[in-house]
């Protein structure tokens, strides 16, 4: 699979990158949303943080579901307090950090089958 | 007869009175200078009468032995007072010789005498004079002084009566002072009277302050009132001249009144002004130990309220002398302590400091203050001693309990802390979001980081590098998940607070890293201008972070309605003058101009949400450290909140209570307190 991963923290960019990149997948990363725009690239899938500078996880995934991009999407936050531990929205499933592959994977997989099903209902 | 004629006129010619009596003593020649001062115009009553007979007592034996003595051929002495024709009193010197006739025999006795009333006057006027000064010095009563005065004044001259009035502290009203010969009918009828332009001899010279002499009461206008009873009580005349204070102030007045119309003579006058002048050194004198007196009585009552303890101390630290109200709570009682040095009265760890402070306030106008305890444990009190220069090089210790003051400072303090700690908890809970997402940013890296490595085991090859990289980010950041429980941990303890000497501009980096999380998810662009090599301040580092930490979190909140790209925060560190200054300038709401004090009381609040006790507590955190906070809003928008810090701490810094009652707070308040 390809995917992006769009976080500000440097850390957490490299480090899950290295874990994704180690399960077999091609990997970009992005500091922002904004970085991401600048220069979108075509994935299977996009894993955002919620806090970002500038405009945050939630605004770009409006964002992009106004224009009616359908990419699938993971958003990741490392704030439990705010948005329930594996709660959704709409399509878009989210990860409380830290969180381990299998977690992450199953997000992915759940994101990517929302998205379908939703181009799918489109279809019809 | 030539001879006898030179005799004569060398007789007449002396001022002398000159009497020939027979050897029995009797009167046979008196010349013209006698009967003049004797006011006669003949000496017909005179002759043949014995001397000695006009005289009595004392005078009379001693007139009879001068004769004897004479008659014997020596020569007698001997002095008399004599009443003239008109009622003066004259004073006699008188000296008897023999008269040798030609065969050598004594045939009749000369006795020549001199009038010695001016000197004799003088004599017993000094006499009197130093008696009534000596009445004075000695500490008499006023009035016995005066009478004495008057008594010895109205012996100068006979047919004169003397009066000293006293004027009323309230400037107007006549009171009797002395006058032991006037009838006490006339001295009552005086007393109380106003003084004024027209007010008799005495009450005119008191209103104008100059010496007023009424030759004749029946006649002169000034008397118009006070006529008919001075009439009535036999008084003609009256000259009066009033007492001054050395201030010009007038006393009150030095009166002669006699029962004839009569204007002054020189000597007379003199007379007046001299018993004026010591009547003004009695009532000065009696004012003075009176206002003595009383201050002494108040010194004393001033003594008797205050609770500090005082001590007289010479230069080395001898205890000379000793105040206290209740000598029970002093260590020893003055009798054991006075007469010794302070070192061996007190421990020399404390005697040690307050002799050199003695040493170094000794003879100059400096004070100095020394704070010391004495006693141990349960036993132990504070004492805080205030030592100043005293007469000489004496000193003045006032020393006084300080303990209880000590013991509420204590507690303040400790309720202080007590609250400003609660007050971290809660703003920490504010921030909890964003703290745990700190906390979480790390452990994702970790955890990411460590599957990656058991993934990358799992390739037949291993990347080696790429592992090393990856172990070295997974301890880095676990130290940097650690370094964020330090700090929470840090805001979140308790502790006893410690001032030591921090850099404000770190305190700034701290607390924008604490705070990045809450800045970035409010879409808070933050800036920090610093000003490079900032002077520490001694101070409580948790504290300040806790002062700064609420003024970014307020303006946090007060910009959450600003448009989105207008939120800018900016923490700014400047040194100016002795002092570094902190300021937090956002770009929010603002706060109503009537309000900008207010925001610092307790629960007062602009926010929907919280006790208003967030500024309240750094307010207090701030003055604790001796230093200011203020709020100021921005020319645009927004406010600037700016605290000052002294570089060089004051002396003491005493925990602030003004209008803030830590106690009832920290008490009372069980619910969530937040920032405010």
């Amino acid at each position: 699979m390809t995917l992006a991963i769009v976080d500000d923290d440097q850390d957490v960019r490299t480090a899950l990158a290295r874990l994704l990149t180690a399960m077999g997948h091609k990997v970009t990363a992005f500091a922002s949303a904004e970085d991401f725009e600048a220069a979108p690239v075509v994935v299977d899938c996009m894993i955002v943080d919620v806090r970002l500078p500038g405009m945050n996880g939630l605004e770009f995934r409006q964002k992009l579901r106004s224009q009616s991009v359908r990419v699938p999407l993971v958003l990741m936050t490392g704030d439990g307090d705010r948005l329930d531990r594996d709660a959704r929205i709409g399509d878009t499933p989210i990860v409380s950090k830290p969180f381990d592959d299998v977690t992450l994977t199953a997000a992915i997989t759940d994101a990517i089958l929302g998205a379908k099903s939703l181009r799918i209902r489109h279809a019809h | 007869m030539r001879t006898d004629d030179l005799s004569r006129q060398i007789v007449e010619s002396t001022g002398d009175c000159v009497k020939i009596l027979t050897l029995d003593g009797r009167i046979q020649y008196i010349n013209n200078v006698g009967l003049r001062m004797l006011e006669l115009p003949t000496a017909e009553p005179l002759i043949d009468q014995p001397l000695a007979g006009f005289f009595e007592g004392d005078v009379r034996k001693a007139a009879e032995e001068a004769v004897e003595e004479a008659r014997g051929g020596g020569l007698g002495r001997f002095q008399y007072e004599m009443r003239a024709a008109s009622g003066a009193v004259k004073w006699f010197d008188a000296v008897a010789t023999p008269m040798i006739d030609e065969h050598g025999a004594v045939s009749q006795l000369l006795v020549i005498s001199r009038e010695i009333t001016t000197r004799r006057r003088e004599e017993m006027f000094r006499a009197a004079q130093h008696q009534v000064l000596e009445m004075i010095a000695t500490g008499a009563a006023l009035p016995a002084v005066l009478d004495r005065l008057v008594l010895m004044v109205e012996q100068q001259t006979d047919g004169m009566w003397c009066t000293v009035l006293l004027l009323d502290e309230d400037g107007t009203t006549v009171r009797h002072g002395a006058a032991p010969s006037l009838p006490a009918d006339y001295m009552r009828a005086i007393d109380g009277l106003p003084i004024g332009p027209t007010a008799g001899s005495c009450g005119t010279a008191m209103h104008f302050g100059t010496r007023i002499v009424v030759t004749d009461i029946e006649t002169d206008p000034l008397w118009a009132p006070y006529r008919e009873v001075a009439l009535r009580f036999g008084l003609r005349a009256c000259w009066s001249t009033p007492i001054f204070s050395p201030q010009r102030k007038v006393l009150g007045s030095f009166a002669m009144y006699y029962g004839q119309p009569r204007s002054p003579q020189d000597d007379e006058i003199q007379l007046i002004e001299n018993g004026a002048n010591i009547a003004r050194i009695a009532i000065e004198h009696q004012r003075a130990s009176h206002a003595l007196k009383e201050s002494e009585a108040r010194t004393q009552a001033i003594l008797r309220a205050i609770p500090d303890w005082m001590f007289v101390m010479s230069a080395d630290g001898v205890y000379l002398d000793c105040h206290a109200r209740d000598e029970s709570k002093l260590i020893a009682p003055p009798a054991v302590f006075l007469g010794k040095n302070i070192r061996e009265v007190l421990p020399l760890s404390v005697a040690e400091p307050l002799a050199q402070a003695i040493k170094r306030v000794s003879g100059t106008d400096a004070e100095a203050k020394v704070e010391y305890t004495l006693g141990s444990d349960a036993e132990e009190r504070a004492y805080e001693a205030c030592i100043v220069p005293c007469v000489g090089d004496r000193v003045l210790a006032i020393v006084r309990d300080i303990t209880d003051r000590r013991r509420a400072e204590l507690e303040a303090d400790a309720n202080r802390r007590e609250l400003a700690h609660l007050s971290r908890v809660a703003m920490l809970g504010e921030m909890s979001g964003t703290l745990a997402h700190e906390l979480s940013q790390p452990l994702a890296a970790v955890l990411s980081n460590a599957q990656a490595a058991r993934l990358m085991l799992d390739h037949p090859a291993p990347d080696l590098e790429q592992l090393r990289l990856t172990l070295d980010d997974i301890i880095r950041n676990d130290k940097r998940a650690g370094a964020v429980i330090d700090r929470l941990r840090a805001l979140l303890r308790k502790g006893e607070s410690a001032r030591q000497p921090v850099d404000v501009s770190d305190v700034v980096r701290e607390v924008i890293d604490l705070a990045v999380g809450e800045l970035t998810s409010r879409r808070i662009n933050v800036k920090s201008a610093l000003a490079p090599a900032i002077p520490p301040v001694l101070a409580d580092r948790v504290q300040l972070q806790q002062v700064l930490l609420n003024l970014v979190l307020n303006a946090c909140e007060s910009m959450s309605t600003t448009a989105i790209d207008e939120r800018h925060l900016t923490v700014r560190t400047t040194v100016e003058d002795e002092v570094v200054q902190l300021s937090v300038v956002d770009r929010g709401v603002g706060i109503p101009d009537d309000q900008l004090t207010a925001v610092f009381e307790p629960f007062v609040t602009f926010r929907e949400q919280g006790l208003g006790l967030g500024l309240a507590i750094s307010r207090s955190i701030v003055l604790a450290h001796g230093g200011t906070i203020v709020a100021e809003n921005n020319a645009g928008r927004g406010t600037t909140f700016t605290c000052e810090f002294p570089i060089k701490p004051p002396e003491q810094l005493e925990p602030p209570l003004n209008g803030f009652t830590i106690q009832s707070l920290a008490l009372d308040s069980e619910p969530e307190p937040r920032v405010g």
